[in-house]
């Protein structure tokens, strides 16, 4: 949901006239400010910021507009959304009597009340328009562009607007009724079902297709959910989907978000994610967002961030990816803006404010104009025109406008209508002291009513929460470490190893998951269940997995406790290791850096080895943390350093046994080398790895003959009489002969001259 | 990330060229402790090494395994951490994930 704080909204404000063209940019200023000079573009912008900002100032400027413009503002401060789409605006003004309906829309533009909204809000709050992006130079370029447009209203202008009353060009009948037994829900309904999905979201989060729609497992889920699905008995009618709308809701609100195709949990806080600050008869100082209690706040931003359900609609229920042309936001919120404009006490059918709509809205008007269809008299309903008037209505047109189902299905749950059932079965609905205050009419929404002992938690780890003493708070509270297994004039949950371990994991602990049961239960804590919370929490005690720590390698354990005395947030794990989860709460004054390595960079070359072969020295500014443990597996530490900033390691025969039996192969060994040494592995270590598995050597007794000069042995070895009698050649000039031989070959070199004389 | 950067100085700087230290730093704390820091470290902390051992015992752990640099400290190869969790979990353990 968008925020309703002042601030964000002045920062887009001030991003989008920073990306209107000059002339654009000083006609919507001397609309709106009305500068004498001729300022700067950057002081013309904090004058129109500061002109919103002004109440007298901004009530002149409402003065100034046509009544049409002037109603879409009010309209737009009782819903507390402030973003709407520009179709849902124009049919909003049409419906209020307006001919032209994107004049009016233009003119707000124009004025600097309405602004167009460029881009993604929560992508860059305060960024302005690139240049190369183009700056705008007319609204009636944006409003032709392929998208949607969508516009946006400063808080301070809509709820400046919306004291003003509404004049609407045909009132809805209404009546003062006595007789009639009012009834109002608890508005639990949606924040309970939104509790369901938003758990089952963190169960399994929910794939969407590239179309928009769910995969078939999870559209069953939403669908058959009974807890999602199911209505309390005392709420008059159901709608389609409940399930999915209720995805679309969340989503709205920023309970789920989507990434990269899948609806995961977001942050579930109801009271605190949305504030009640609009009313009236106030100025926006007079209210903050304490004024309101938990569920007053949540029933205000689940109505604002009913507009933005676009997947969703009261007839047709799921329909995603219909984007274009819906008219339901704007029907939804026109229908309760008539139900504010009656007199208090007065009650009205719903198809009465169907019918009205039906006729004046132009998406259903439209349709109605396009197939003849018996007029009926006003206030009676669709239901009242009879068979003929339904039988014709357009194929593209929808069923009905849904008015009445969502006034009996949507709006009463919120506790935004108070219903009641006359003799012939027929239901009256006005607005609840809840929906006048959310719609401006009221200054203050009614004071709630506190039972906070409302748990009952049984040994079989069930808890029965009661419906009267639950808040949105306690809900969200309730969600974060059990399961929403029913709902019902008495909700179940079950604590499970898994909710509790979610609660844990987001910050839970053991001591606020007691404290919570205990200070909402009717009774104190079963032994059982204070065993199993105490079970579960332990057993997350003995396993820590770190995802992305920082690791701090001292060069011995003095350094190391010297840098917990000075408070490094570390847990040890070694005499030299330390290891912080977040950099965040790390002081680096205490701290000389020899080195940093960034654990998911692939390896680095940073070992020498000397001539031996086996003996490896390390260059610790670009070792690594890998390496460590690899050569303490690999080989023997060497206690003398050859310089600061080395340490050299010894490959020896057990060291690399040890290895090779550690599943190290030779493969393994010679890819290491290369890595870390940049050359291949070694004469001496390949020896020392494979001798153990290589074949037996054999030793035998050989005469070696050396010769003068090489010329010669190369003669020997070449003339055929004394070629047999050469074993094998050792070298340039030595010469090995079988001892057997050697009377032969004497005898041989003696006739060529050559004299064989025996070693003294 | 950035920040932690400034400090990385592994070479002595060229005469005539400012070294790269955070602004003021040498004059806070001269007795500043050395040590090498590793960023976006992935490790499994297990209460003692019978834990590190049932752990490991887990052959599709015991692929993300790199090594171990105590008893009861496991190195996680970078990028799965994840799948160690979900491994864990279906273990039946129920880890804390920090960082």
């Amino acid at each position: 949901m968008h925020s309703v704080n002042d601030e964000f909204w002045s920062s887009q404000v001030r991003r989008i006239l920073e990306s209107y063209d000059e002339t654009l940019l000083r006609q919507v200023a001397t609309r709106l400010c009305r500068p004498r000079n001729h300022w700067p573009n950057e002081e013309l912008i904090d004058r129109c910021l500061d002109t919103i900002g002004n109440a007298a100032m901004l009530d002149r400027r409402l003065k100034d507009q046509e009544v049409g413009a002037q109603n879409l503002l009010a309209l737009i401060g009782q819903s507390r959304q402030f973003l709407w789409n520009v179709g849902n605006l124009v049919e909003m003004a049409v419906a209020l009597g307006t001919l032209d309906g994107l004049k009016a829309v233009r003119d707000l533009l124009e004025a600097g009340l309405l602004f167009p909204k460029f881009g993604s809000f929560e992508e860059s709050p305060a960024r302005p328009l690139s240049p190369g992006r183009g700056r705008l130079k007319n609204f009636d370029v944006w409003l032709g562009q392929a998208t949607p447009p969508a516009a946006f209203v400063h808080p301070a202008v809509a709820r400046r607007a919306m004291s003003r009353p509404i004049p609407w060009p045909v009132p809805l009948r209404h009546e003062e009724k006595r007789d009639l037994a009012v009834l109002e829900a608890d508005g639990l309904e949606w924040p309970l079902r939104l509790a369901v999905v938003w758990q089952m979201a963190a169960s399994m989060p929910f794939r969407r297709t590239q179309q928009g729609d769910f995969f078939k497992r999870d559209l069953e889920r939403l669908q058959n959910n009974s807890a999602l699905t199911g209505i309390s008995s005392d709420i008059p009618t159901s709608a389609p989907d409940l399930g999915l709308a209720a995805v679309s809701l969340g989503l709205a609100l920023g309970f789920l978000r989507e990434h990269e195709g899948e609806v995961l949990p977001g942050e579930f806080r109801m009271a605190s994610t949305v504030t009640a600050n609009t009313s009236a008869t106030s100025s926006p100082k007079d209210k903050s967002p304490a004024d309101a209690d938990g569920l007053a706040a949540t029933l205000a931003g689940l109505w604002a961030a009913l507009p933005r359900v676009l997947d969703w609609n009261v007839v047709r229920g799921w329909q995603p990816g219909a984007m274009l042309g819906n008219p339901h936001p704007s029907a939804q919120l026109l229908a309760l803006a008539l139900l504010a404009a009656l007199p208090e006490r007065h009650w009205t059918k719903p198809e009465a404010v169907e019918d009205w709509l039906v006729r004046r809205h132009p998406y259903w008007s439209a349709a109605k104009d396009r197939t003849p269809v018996v007029s009926a008299p006003e206030g009676e309903g669709p239901a009242g025109r009879g068979k003929r008037g339904a039988a014709k209505q357009h194929p593209n047109a929808e069923p009905g406008a849904g008015i009445s189902a969502f006034l009996l299905g949507i709006a009463y749950p919120l506790r935004l209508l108070q219903a009641a059932r006359a003799a012939n079965g027929e239901y009256w609905v006005r607005l609840s002291p809840m929906g006048r205050w959310l719609l401006g009419r009221d200054a203050k929404p009614p004071a709630a009513v506190s039972f906070p002992q409302t748990l009952l938690v049984q040994p079989n780890l069930e808890i029965l929460a009661y419906r009267q003493g639950l808040t949105p708070e306690l809900i969200a509270r309730l969600s974060r470490f059990a399961s929403w297994k029913t709902l019902g004039a008495a909700c179940t949950l079950q604590l499970e190893p898994a909710s509790v371990y979610r609660a844990l994991q987001s910050g839970e602990s053991l001591t606020s998951i007691t404290q919570a049961l205990e200070r909402h239960g009717l009774k104190a804590l079963p032994e059982t269940v204070l065993e199993a919370l105490r079970t579960w929490s332990n057993k997350r005690e003995r396993i820590a997995v770190y995802s992305a720590a920082a690791l701090f390698e001292f060069p011995g354990p003095a350094e190391l406790n010297e840098a917990l005395a000075r408070g490094l947030p570390a847990v040890k794990l070694t005499d030299r290791l330390a290891i912080v989860p977040s950099e965040d709460g790390i002081d680096y004054r205490h701290y000389r850096l020899t080195g940093t390595r960034d654990y998911c960079l692939p390896p680095e070359r940073c070992i020498e080895v000397a001539d031996d072969g086996v003996t490896l020295t390390v260059d610790l500014a670009r070792s690594d943390l890998l390496l460590e443990t690899e050569l303490q597996g690999l080989g023997e530490w060497v206690n003398a350093a050859p310089s600061p900033g080395r340490r050299s390691y010894r490959l020896t025969p057990e060291s690399l046994a040890a290895a090779r039996g550690n599943g190290w192969s030779l493969g393994n060994l010679e890819e290491w080398f290369s890595q870390r040494t940049g050359m291949p592995l070694s004469a001496a270590a390949k020896m020392l790895f494979t001798a153990a598995t290589s074949p037996a050597v054999v030793l035998h007794r050989q005469l070696v003959l050396h010769l003068d000069n090489a010329e010669l042995a190369d003669g020997l070895v070449q003339w055929p009489p004394t070629r047999d009698l050469v074993q094998a050649r050792l070298g340039p000039t030595a010469l090995t002969v079988a001892e057997d031989d050697v009377a032969e070959l004497t005898k041989r070199c003696l006739q060529i001259g050559v004299e064989l004389r025996p070693a003294m | 990330m950035g920040r932690t950067f400034l400090f990385a100085q592994t070479k002595p700087a060229k005469p005539g060229k400012q070294e790269c230290l955070p602004h003021g730093l040498d004059d806070v704390n001269p007795t500043r402790i050395p040590v090498k820091l590793h960023h976006r470290v992935c490790l499994i902390q297990t209460e003692d090494a019978i834990l590190a051992e049932e752990v490991l015992a887990n052959r599709r752990i015991a692929q993300d395994v790199v090594g171990r640099i105590a008893d009861s400290v496991l190195l996680v190869r970078p990028g799965r951490v994840e799948a160690v969790v979900q491994e864990l979990q279906k273990m039946g353990h129920t880890p804390q994930v920090l960082g």
